[in-house]
């Protein structure tokens, strides 16, 4: 049985592995997937990599939605800077996304210790029961 | 006094702390703005979730040779705690998406892997939970787990593999400040998990052990 585990699981590992070691290498159009396939007629698309994550200098005393992007950097992100009702919206999206992870885990956290004190209490009242079955089949 | 009180007490300075350098001392993200902040907790749960499964993996395979009940309780607390954060993960990603993609949800491999990962070990969770306590559906159930683990390949390399839209790599980008944010997040977001997994494994200990004593009471003629 563990033998007839075993073989299929590090057949798994390798297959994930091989694929891991090939992720670094470019892409070719002969390697080309039906998930990553340009349509026939259109040029191939060349994929940029992600942006870096740059910080912008905001002044203490801005008001909520009025950042700037610092003086050395004029071109950065514009669309990040002149919209307050984006502004507002990732706020908005920014505190719905906390709230939505703290209900979470304060849910499983209640969860958990409600179940924990439940079982605590059974394991108790159990453990006392046996005790005094125990007693009295030795009275017996 | 017991470590472990002192450890929770730790656990909720130190997420006060990180909601401050999160919220506050941070630099706000040039190009996705405020909505980046949602980084801190995502990359961090994600990697937990990762922790978690592995750690259930690690303990079925461990039960499925040494046909220790420790080892089954340790796999079943890993899934656990890998699934909240998993849950944490897919909520909190979505509204990210929703700013800087302008759509909820994308088929994209590394979404639609993570979805696939957290589904198998939803499956093995609901078989721990509603699927009896027999010797078969532990048995099942690590098999579960240790075919569904490996998937965790699949999802951390999808991006480059099948050239996903999903960011790829970004902590190695990071400015220094953001980067000792993340860290600091990072090890909040392990502590967690250590006492979540802790009091997971204690809580179906207990349950176990009072499992027995029923029966032993049963025998007995107690019940």
């Amino acid at each position: 049985m563990k033998a007839r585990l075993l073989i299929p699981l590090l057949g798994m590992f390798a297959f994930g592995g091989a694929m891991a070691a090939d992720a670094g290498a470019p892409a070719t159009p002969g390697a080309a997937t039906g998930l990553n396939a340009p349509a026939a007629d259109a040029p191939p698309v060349e994929k940029k990599a992600a942006p870096a994550a740059q910080p912008v200098q905001v002044p203490k005393a801005a008001p909520k939605g009025a950042m700037a992007a610092p003086a050395d950097k004029p071109d950065a992100a514009p669309q990040f800077v002149r919209d307050p009702a984006l502004e507002e919206m990732r706020y908005q999206h920014l505190w719905v996304a906390y709230g939505a992870i703290w209900l979470i885990i304060f849910f499983f956290v209640f969860r958990t210790w409600r179940q924990g004190e439940r079982t605590a209490g059974e394991l108790e009242d159990l453990k006392q029961r046996l005790a005094d079955l125990e007693a009295s089949d030795d009275r017996g | 006094m017991k470590p472990f009180p002192i450890f929770v007490g730790i656990a909720a300075v130190a997420l006060v702390v990180a909601h401050y350098l999160i919220f506050v001392t941070v630099p706000m993200e040039v190009r996705m703005g405020p909505v980046q902040r949602i980084f801190y907790f995502h990359v961090p749960s994600a990697m937990m979730c990762y922790l978690g499964f592995i750690l259930c993996f690690l303990g079925s395979l461990g039960y499925l040779f040494k046909r220790k009940t420790k080892m089954d309780l340790f796999a079943l607390a890993g899934a656990e705690v890998g699934l909240l954060f998993g849950l944490v993960v897919l909520v909190s990603g979505p509204i990210w998406a929703r700013i800087e993609w302008g759509t909820w949800w994308k088929w994209e491999p590394r979404l639609t892997s993570m979805l696939l990962l957290v589904l198998i070990f939803m499956a093995y969770w609901v078989l721990r939970t509603y699927g009896g306590r027999g010797e078969g559906v532990r048995r099942f159930a690590a098999v579960l787990a240790i075919f569904g683990t490996p998937n965790i390949l699949f999802v951390r390399n999808a991006v480059k593999k099948w050239r996903g839209d999903h960011p790829d790599d970004v902590v190695t980008t990071l400015d220094p400040d953001m980067k000792m944010t993340f860290y600091v997040c990072m090890l909040i977001m392990l502590l967690l998990f250590s006492l979540l997994m802790i009091t997971r494994y204690r809580m179906h200990r207990d349950a176990r052990t009072a499992q027995a004593i029923r029966r032993r009471l049963g025998r007995l003629g107690g019940l």
